[in-house]
């Protein structure tokens, strides 16, 4: 069931995760593969992508889930048929194949093609290509990479590739140049339906667009009523993580370990006042928890809160005198102070 | 021509749980001008102490990069950073309402009058004075104008456009950019937060829409989660823009290798 983004309007992401780490590792069970995927269908997203490798994993499919098949060759043709899954995606340059081509066609697949572009220009060959006639019997069309696109022209041109040749569009921005989340906006504000993207933008050649990062910026930025909940960001982080073996930068947007954690003490006061001063959503809106941080930048405000945490207070001259100790010590150890730490340093000012 | 101006010492030393000392901040400072960086945001002086004398020494090397301080608007900073002696003095205004009311308690009307007597004070030290627009991207524009018209008037000729919270998209940056363009005749700089993953394409749209000068950090790092990475950003401006030449992208590689390498180094405890 796809996103409802109000006024009768509904978005389909598509996950392109599980391709992209069965290419690399298979050392997980089928049971944490469905985990993943109803993990993800808990977010607003229930279309996964999946090759033979997916498919042989889980064995058959899972109730509530639709997967579209990657076809790579007349095996896959066959296997998809075999294990009844009803919708899939091939290059549109396999399609050169007359014999795959008829296969599909036989078996009444429900067939996304999928072409390559990096530029506006390429968009105009596209438009081109269409005139040929397999792409536009299927119906639906990806078009993916979109690299080098700097403007939000683009979304014209597709809409009008879309009206003229009455296709479907499925847009699959890539990361080359860290554009791939803003094209995929771009798409959803522009009135494209179907996204193609990946959790935490993960993807072994130039990666995708992050799907938290689309959904959480609908919900930010277009200002219409939505049915996105993102709390169990951190469950699907954890499974993610466990699948992958990778271990994500703490900064990283909206799911990132670092991102509810604050030092400097203007930060620290303003967001106490209010956080809205200083933060675009709120910590349980994305299943995390904020964390005030002692260490070089802390004012004397985050300082005196967390005495008043040991039970301690102290009057503005040793108050002066612990900030100026924390903050030598935190540049000595280059990282913020543990409560340890900050014991140790009240005792020598005479606290504890 | 883009110039790049780094806040991995400011900005980016705000990330939780980063202590520089000084003399990691003076080799990243001298790091970053062998790059070719037009512009160091070295800190914020009124923090005093080990701060204040890291940005003095900063100040004092020479380099070729200009090397700017962060104030709030007040005098106290910046008589912070007037004794650091930079050749920069940034104004840091909060443009937002939800910024002026809750943050400072005060009106819009207050914050236009403060500025002005803070750009004078800066200006009568001698040193460049350009305003940071804080939260540019929650202000409404009309007001963001008379900030503008109310500094241009006390002769600064360089504003900073703040994304603070990280919620702009490439076709709002363009626009804002443009309309600011429009109206006045000045430098404009962006300044880029990651929340929602799109800081780079954001930056890469406000300097098609004349923001000539780019905010970026080593590693993207800064507050929450981070600003433009100097590194995609340079590879993005090199690819799509055909800028940035004067740097390879081995260059840089290696440069935000050492700059991450001297943050991350820990004491063993």
């Amino acid at each position: 069931m796809a996103l409802s983004l109000g006024n009768f309007r509904s978005l389909k992401i598509i996950d392109k995760t599980l391709v992209g780490i069965f290419l690399n590792k298979n050392n997980f069970s089928a049971d944490d593969v469905l985990n993943y995927c109803y993990l993800l269908k808990s977010i607003g997203v229930d279309v996964f992508e999946i090759d033979s490798k997916v498919m042989k994993k889980i064995e058959k499919i899972p109730r509530g889930i639709d997967f579209l098949y990657q076809l790579n060759s007349q095996n896959d043709v066959e296997h998809c048929i075999k294990v009844g899954v009803k919708h899939c995606v091939i290059k549109w340059t396999k399609l050169i194949n007359p014999f795959l081509y008829e296969l599909i066609l036989e078996n009444n697949i429900d067939l996304t093609v999928e072409y390559e572009v990096e530029n506006i220009l390429d968009l105009y060959k596209l438009d081109k290509m269409l005139t040929i006639g397999k792409v536009k019997n299927t119906g639906k069309l990806r078009v993916k990479g979109l690299d080098k696109i700097i403007s939000s022209s683009w979304i014209e041109i597709m809409e009008a590739i879309g009206t003229k040749y009455n296709l479907n569009i499925d847009v699959c921005p890539e990361n080359s140049f860290s554009f791939a989340t803003s094209l995929a906006v771009e798409a959803v504000m522009g009135g494209i339906n179907t996204i193609t993207a990946s959790f935490m933008g993960y993807g072994t050649r130039k990666g995708y667009a992050s799907i938290e990062e689309i959904l959480m910026s609908i919900k930010l930025l277009m200002g219409i009523e939505t049915d996105i909940k993102l709390e169990t960001l951190p469950n699907i982080r954890r499974v993610f993580d466990q699948m992958t073996g990778m271990i994500a930068p703490g900064n990283k947007p909206v799911v990132g370990a670092d991102i509810f954690k604050y030092e400097s003490g203007i930060h620290v006061d303003a967001i106490e006042k209010e956080p809205m001063t200083y933060e675009p959503f709120k910590p349980n809106e994305v299943g995390q928890n904020r964390m005030i941080v002692i260490g070089k930048h802390s004012g004397r405000k985050s300082v005196k809160r967390k005495l008043k945490d040991f039970g301690k207070e102290v009057n503005d001259e040793i108050l002066c005198s612990v900030l100026e100790s924390i903050r030598n010590k935190s540049i000595e150890m280059k990282r913020g102070l543990n409560d340890r730490e900050i014991i140790d340093i009240l005792s020598l000012n005479k606290v504890m | 021509m883009i110039r790049i101006v780094d806040t991995t010492l400011r900005d980016g030393e705000q990330k939780a749980g980063i202590a520089l000392c000084m003399q990691d901040k003076v080799e990243i400072a001298k790091l970053l001008s062998r790059a070719g960086i037009y512009q160091i945001e070295a800190g914020i002086p009124a923090m005093g102490g080990d701060e204040k004398n890291s940005i003095r020494k900063i100040a004092s090397l020479g380099l070729k990069s200009k090397i700017s301080t962060w104030n709030r608007m007040n005098i106290a900073d910046i008589t912070h950073s007037i004794e650091c002696f930079p050749d920069i003095i940034h104004i840091s205004v909060p443009a937002s309402d939800i910024q002026i009311k809750s943050k400072l308690g005060k009106d819009r009307r207050w914050v236009v009058d403060n500025l002005k007597r803070c750009i004078c004070f800066a200006l009568e030290s001698g040193c460049e004075t350009i305003i940071g627009i804080e939260d540019a991207s929650r202000a409404d524009l009309g007001f963001i104008l008379d900030i503008i018209f109310a500094a241009c008037y006390e002769g600064v000729k360089r504003i900073r456009y703040a994304d603070t919270v990280g919620i702009c998209y490439r076709e709002k940056v363009y626009k804002d950019i443009k309309a600011l363009k429009s109206v006045f005749d000045i430098g404009i700089e962006f300044h880029a937060h990651n929340d929602l993953g799109m800081a780079v394409s954001n930056s890469i749209a406000a300097y098609r829409a004349g923001a000539d000068y780019i905010d970026c950090t080593i590693g993207g790092i800064g507050e929450r989660a981070g600003n433009c990475d100097y590194h995609e950003f340079v590879r993005s401006a090199k690819a799509c823009l055909g800028e940035l030449d004067y740097v390879t992208l081995t260059d840089v590689i290696n440069i935000q290798n050492s700059i991450m390498s001297m943050i991350y180094t820990r004491a063993v405890s």
